[in-house]
C-alpha cells in the first residue's frame, strides 16, 4: 500500500461522549479502492470509530487525516463535501419523506460539481436499487427493512462519495435480503469505491473485505487481510465461534 | 342566524391570527423541541415596526414588508444570540432563554417607541362589505388574504424547495441531516427568522383594528400558544386549525355566554387538552410531521 494511495488515516484516535472515554488510541487506514471492515462484539466501539471520523463525536486525541489532511474539528456537514459519506447505524431515514425526497436530500451538500451530476447519481442508484424506483412516491418509514437499508445506502451514494462508511448494514435483515446489499457492495467496489464497512457479523464482513480490523473496548486487536483473520484461531474461537456452532450457511 | 354569522366572522378573523402566532410556535417546536415564549413579542414587533416604518414616510407595502423583514431579522439574531450557545440545544433551557428574551423584547420596544397605542391605517379604506347580511370589515379580508397566502407560501417552501425539504429533514433526524450535508445550526436560526415572519404578519394585519402597541406580545403569546398546544404542536395543518378553532371558540363564548370570558378561553382551552388530550386534536403519532 504506497503512501499515496491513502484514502483515510487514523492515528491514535481517542474519542468518547462527555467524560466517558470510548475509543482508546485507534491506528486505521484505508487506502483507495479498498474494502475494509472493522469487527467486533457489541459495545466495541465500532460506530463511534464512524462517528468520530465524520465529526458526529469529537476526537479527544490523535488525528483523523482524510486524502492526507487533518480533518480537525471538521463538522460531517463539511465533510459530505470532501467525499466522505457515512451510512449511520439504525439507518437514521427521514421517514415521512418520501423515497425520492430521501434521495435528493442525499445529495444535499455534494460539492458543486458533483452536484451537477445529481441526474446521473440518482439513475445509478435506482440500477443498483431497482426496488427505489418503483417505490419513490412513498414515505421512507412504510418500505420494509431491507427497502430501508437500501434506502440508507442509496443516500449516501448521491452525494457520490470517494469513501462510503457503513454501520452494520446487515442488522436485524434477512439473509436474502443482506445478500443483495453485499452484492451492491461488491459492485460498488468494483467501480472503485473505497469502503469502510463496521460489522458485528464477521464472517460476512470478512468475505467481502481485503482487509479487517477486530475491535474490543474501544482498541483494535487485531488486525490482517481478511484470509488471515478468517483463519486466525482467536478470531474464529470468539468472533466466529457462536456462528459455526449455529451451522447456519448464509 | 345573522347573529351568528357575525360571530363566525369575527372568530375565523382572530383565528386566522392566531394561526398565524401557532404556525411560529410549530416551527421553532419543530427545530428545537422548544417552546418559543417570545413567540408573542415578534407579533408585537410586527405591528410597532409597520407603524415605525409607516410613520417614517413609506407607503404602506413597502413599510409592511420592511416590517416583516425586520421583524425577521431580529428573530435570527435572537436565536443566534441567546439560543445558539445553549450546549446540547436542551429545550428546557431554551424555554427559559425565550421567556427572559420575551421580557427584553418588551421592555425594548417600550424605550424605542413609547407607551401609546399606536394607530396604523386599514390597508384598504372603505366602508364595511356585506356577506350574506353580515358585516366584514375589508381589513378582515386583508387578515384572511394574508394569513392564506402566508400557509401557502410556508406549504410551497417546505414542500418544493430544497431548503424546506432540509428544514423538514434537520427536524425530523437531526445527525442524519448533518450527514448529507444540512447545517443543522443554520436551519435552527432560520425557523426562528421564519417564526418571527409569521408572526409580523400577525401583527401587522390586525394593527389597522387593534392598534400597535408594546405589550400586546405576551396576551397574543398565550393565545398562539393554546392554538398551537389545541392542534397538537405536530404540522403547520394542525396549527392552522388550532388557530381557527380557538378564535371560532372565542368568538362563541362572547356572543353566547358572555364575552367576559373571552380571554379565558384559550386557558381553559390549553389547561383542558394538556389534560385530557395531551398530543392535540390533530396530532396523532407524537411526532414532529412537518
Ligand atoms: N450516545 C452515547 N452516549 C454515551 N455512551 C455511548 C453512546 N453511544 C455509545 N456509547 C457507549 O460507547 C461504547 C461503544 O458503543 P458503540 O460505539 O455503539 O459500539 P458498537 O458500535 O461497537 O456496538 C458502549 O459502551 C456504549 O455504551
Ligand atoms: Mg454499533
Amino acid at each position: 500500500m504506497t503512501e499515496a494511495g491513502v484514502l483515510l488515516e487514523l492515528d491514535g484516535v481517542h474519542a468518547g461522549y462527555g467524560r466517558a472515554a470510548v475509543l482508546h488510541g485507534i491506528d486505521l487506514t484505508v487506502a483507495e479502492g479498498e474494502l475494509v471492515a472493522v469487527i467486533g462484539a457489541n459495545g466495541a466501539g465500532k460506530s463511534t470509530l464512524l462517528k468520530a471520523i465524520v465529526g458526529l463525536v469529537g476526537v479527544s486525541a490523535g488525528t483523523v487525516a482524510y486524502r492526507g489532511a487533518p480533518v480537525g474539528a471538521a463538522r460531517p456537514e463539511r465533510l459530505v463535501r470532501d467525499g466522505l459519506a457515512l451510512v449511520p447505524e439504525g439507518r437514521l431515514l427521514f421517514g415521512p419523506m418520501t423515497v425520492s425526497e430521501n434521495l435528493a436530500l442525499g445529495a444535499y451538500g455534494a460539492g458543486r460539481k458533483r452536484k451537477a451530476a445529481t441526474a446521473e447519481a440518482l439513475a445509478r442508484v435506482h440500477a443498483l436499487f431497482p426496488v427505489l424506483e418503483e417505490r419513490a412516491a412513498q414515505p421512507a418509514e412504510t418500505l420494509s427493512g431491507g427497502e430501508q437499508q437500501m434506502l440508507a445506502v442509496g443516500r449516501a451514494l448521491m452525494s457520490q462519495p470517494s469513501l462510503l462508511l457503513l454501520d452494520e448494514p446487515s442488522l436485524g435483515l434477512a439473509p436474502r435480503v443482506i445478500a443483495e446489499i453485499f452484492a451492491a457492495l461488491d459492485e460498488l467496489r468494483a467501480g472503485g469505491l473505497t469502503i469502510l464497512l463496521v460489522e458485528q457479523d464477521a464472517r460476512l464482513a470478512l468475505r467481502h473485505a481485503d482487509r479487517g480490523y477486530v475491535m474490543r473496548t474501544g482498541r483494535v486487536v487485531l488486525e490482517g487481510p481478511s484470509a488471515d483473520l478468517l483463519a486466525d484461531e482467536s478470531v474464529q474461537t470468539i468472533y466466529l465461534g457462536t456462528w459455526q456452532a449455529e451451522g447456519d450457511d448464509r | 342566524m345573522d347573529e351568528l354569522l357575525q360571530f363566525l366572522i369575527a372568530g375565523l378573523k382572530n383565528g386566522s391570527i392566531y394561526a398565524l402566532v401557532a404556525l411560529g410556535f410549530t416551527i421553532v417546536f419543530a427545530a428545537t423541541g422548544a417552546i418559543n415564549f417570545a413567540q408573542g413579542e415578534f407579533f408585537m414587533l410586527g405591528g410597532m415596526l409597520g407603524v415605525f416604518f409607516a410613520g417614517l414616510g413609506l407607503p404602506l407595502p413597502m413599510a409592511a414588508v420592511a416590517a416583516i423583514a425586520a421583524t425577521a431579522a431580529i428573530g435570527a439574531v435572537f436565536e443566534l444570540l441567546a439560543v445558539r450557545p445553549i450546549k446540547g440545544g436542551d429545550p428546557l433551557r431554551i424555554i427559559m432563554v425565550t421567556i427572559g428574551g420575551s421580557v427584553l423584547l418588551r421592555q425594548m420596544a417600550l424605550h424605542l417607541f413609547g407607551p401609546d397605542e399606536l394607530p396604523l391605517d386599514p390597508f384598504t379604506e372603505g366602508p364595511s362589505l356585506k356577506l350574506l347580511g353580515a358585516a366584514v370589515e375589508r381589513q378582515t379580508l386583508w387578515i384572511w388574504a394574508l394569513t392564506g397566502l402566508a400557509v401557502v407560501a410556508l406549504a410551497l417552501l417546505y414542500r418544493r424547495t430544497t431548503f424546506g425539504r432540509a428544514m423538514r429533514a434537520t427536524s425530523i433526524q437531526r445527525d442524519a441531516a448533518r450527514l448529507v450535508g444540512v447545517n443543522a445550526r443554520a436551519m435552527v436560526t432560520a425557523s426562528f427568522a421564519l417564526a418571527a415572519a409569521l408572526g409580523a404578519v400577525a401583527g401587522l394585519a390586525v394593527a389597522p383594528l387593534t392598534q400597535a402597541s408594546f405589550h400586546v406580545g405576551a396576551g397574543m403569546g398565550v393565545k398562539g400558544f393554546a392554538a398551537a398546544i389545541l392542534g397538537g404542536l405536530g404540522s403547520p395543518v394542525a396549527a392552522v386549525g388550532g388557530g381557527l378553532l380557538l378564535g371560532l371558540l372565542e368568538s362563541l363564548t362572547a356572543g353566547y355566554i358572555d364575552p367576559l370570558y373571552k380571554d379565558a378561553v384559550a386557558l381553559v382551552v390549553l389547561l383542558v387538552v394538556l389534560f385530557v388530550r395531551p398530543q392535540g386534536l390533530f396530532g396523532g403519532s407524537g411526532r414532529v410531521k412537518m
